[in-house]
């Protein structure tokens, strides 16, 4: 166990084909046995979640301390905590803060499934579950975790002033591509001077750049191993995943039009 | 394109759930067969000796070899190669021309991003030249065998030639232009502690195929 527990740091860097192709033959021959899989799958997303999101939860991210706990919620903690309201405000902090890469997990598994049926390589939803839980709760919590980091950490000021905005400017590029008259809060973003950068804020963003190239990988390994695609039909699935952060951007702007 | 012979598997008897008789024909793997081919044996032990004489000499088992090789690296080495020059060519891009990326900083950034990703790369598939160069392959009358030792561990993967189902030829774009192959032996479905043993980059790939060939049509005979 000791052996599984040290190689599975060197899977994640150099080996995550080993990660991917683990169970990728397993077979579900009946709809008990896949959703079985589905459930386990789901429980070690979860976990790594859960590890994600009660570290920031603990350090105080989204904890509301004023709030009271709804009567039901007080009447089922009531037996096992001391204090419901603080059981209740640590609850609600840690669905806040699982909530955004619980969207983009979801939102992952919608658009990487929804390429590999559209090129007819699909061996079934499970594979593609198992894929998008290795991608998501282990690179894509890793960006998570850095943009959080970025964003907190008192000495990085330069990289948080980037990363908002890249991501404002994300925004209007869609914004002025539909020709909609709509203001981000903030407002358009100014340049920032990136001379200022230092060493931390430059280790951070190359952090979030391998994360994001190991996530596009271990996807394109789930499409070629799993679902058996071919390089083609793999980089399409892939493909669909990189797209969805414009479908959402372009549906926030839709919805706030209407 | 990745070539792969999975006909080859098939007609060799390989699907999980057929073999092929000396006259070509599948049969299905159901107990009858199996209960057949017992009572096939009974009747030529009846008959005489001789049957039986080569019965044993195919029921010895072999301590030497019928076929023994090393892995070819040369198809690892030039992924290395090619790894390693594509990741010098994009620094020196970046690094020549940075305000096409948005700045000195940012090129920075990308440039620490591929030189870490090339590392990590370039180190997989030192580390995996390096095995496949302790790694043996050996083909007995019994058994087929994977092996390799390095930094005092070993490892060691035997199938039962009773356990093959069939094999697989699979030969990649640089494995084409060097002449070499791989050979994935298969075992068939439930017992999944068995699985499959691979024959990578090797040198001389049909003479493999025909070793397996003989020793799988020997089996069939006991």
């Amino acid at each position: 166990m000791a052996t599984g527990l040290l190689r599975w740091p060197v899977d994640v860097l150099a080996r995550p084909k080993v990660l991917v192709a683990s169970r990728a033959d397993e077979e579900t021959d009946s709809v008990a046995h896949a959703i079985v899989t589905s459930l386990r799958i789901s429980v070690f997303y979860f976990a790594n979640l859960l590890l994600y999101a009660l570290p920031l939860t603990i350090a105080g991210f989204g904890v509301v301390n004023e709030s009271a706990a709804p009567e039901g919620f007080a009447a089922f903690a009531e037996p096992l905590v001391n204090d419901p309201d603080a059981a209740w405000q640590l609850s609600s902090a840690l669905v806040q803060n699982s909530a955004f890469l619980f969207v983009a997990t979801v939102l992952t598994f919608v658009t990487f499934h929804l390429g590999v049926v559209l090129t007819r390589s699909s061996d079934g939803i499970v594979r593609s579950l198992r894929t998008v839980s290795y991608s998501t709760g282990i690179y894509l919590a890793v960006m998570f975790t850095v943009v959080w980091y970025v964003a907190t950490a008192p000495g990085i000021r330069v990289a948080d002033e980037f990363l908002l905005a890249l991501q404002a400017e994300f925004f209007y590029f869609f914004i002025d591509l539909v020709g909609v008259n709509l203001e981000l809060p903030g407002g358009r973003p100014e340049a920032v001077d990136l001379g200022r950068l230092t060493r931390t804020g430059q280790a951070m963003f190359v952090v979030l750049l391998l994360s994001a190239v190991y996530y596009l990988y271990v996807l394109y390994l789930g499409a070629r191993i799993s679902h058996q695609s071919t390089r083609l039909e793999a980089i399409i699935a892939v493909f669909f995943v990189t797209i969805s952060p414009a479908i959402y951007v372009l549906g926030v702007i839709v919805t706030s039009t209407l | 394109m990745t070539k792969n012979t999975t006909d080859e598997t098939e007609s060799e008897g390989g699907s999980s759930d057929s073999i092929t008789d000396q006259s070509g024909e599948r049969l299905p793997q159901t107990s009858e067969n199996s209960a057949g081919r017992t009572e096939q044996l009974e009747v030529d032990r009846g008959r005489g000796q001789e049957r039986d004489e080569t019965t044993l000499a195919y029921n010895d088992s072999s301590t030497e070899p019928r076929y023994e090789a090393m892995p070819a690296i040369r198809p690892v080495l030039i992924v290395l190669g090619s790894v390693l020059g594509a990741g010098l060519v994009g620094i020196g891009v970046i690094a020549s021309s940075p305000t096409l990326f948005g700045g000195p900083e940012i090129a920075e950034i990308l440039v620490s991003a591929i030189a870490i990703l090339v590392a990590v790369i370039g180190l997989r598939l030192a580390s995996k030249a390096m095995v496949l160069s302790r790694t043996q392959y050996a083909i007995y009358d019994d058994t087929f065998r994977r092996e390799y030792e390095l930094f005092y561990r070993s490892q060691s993967r035997e199938i039962p030639v009773e356990k093959l189902r069939g094999h697989e030829y699979s030969q990649g774009r640089i494995q084409s232009l060097l002449g070499i192959g791989s050979v994935r032996l298969l075992t068939a479905g439930t017992n999944r502690s068995l699985g499959f043993i691979e024959f990578e980059h090797l040198d001389d790939p049909e003479r493999v195929r025909e070793e397996i060939r003989a020793v799988s049509t020997h089996e069939e005979f006991e």
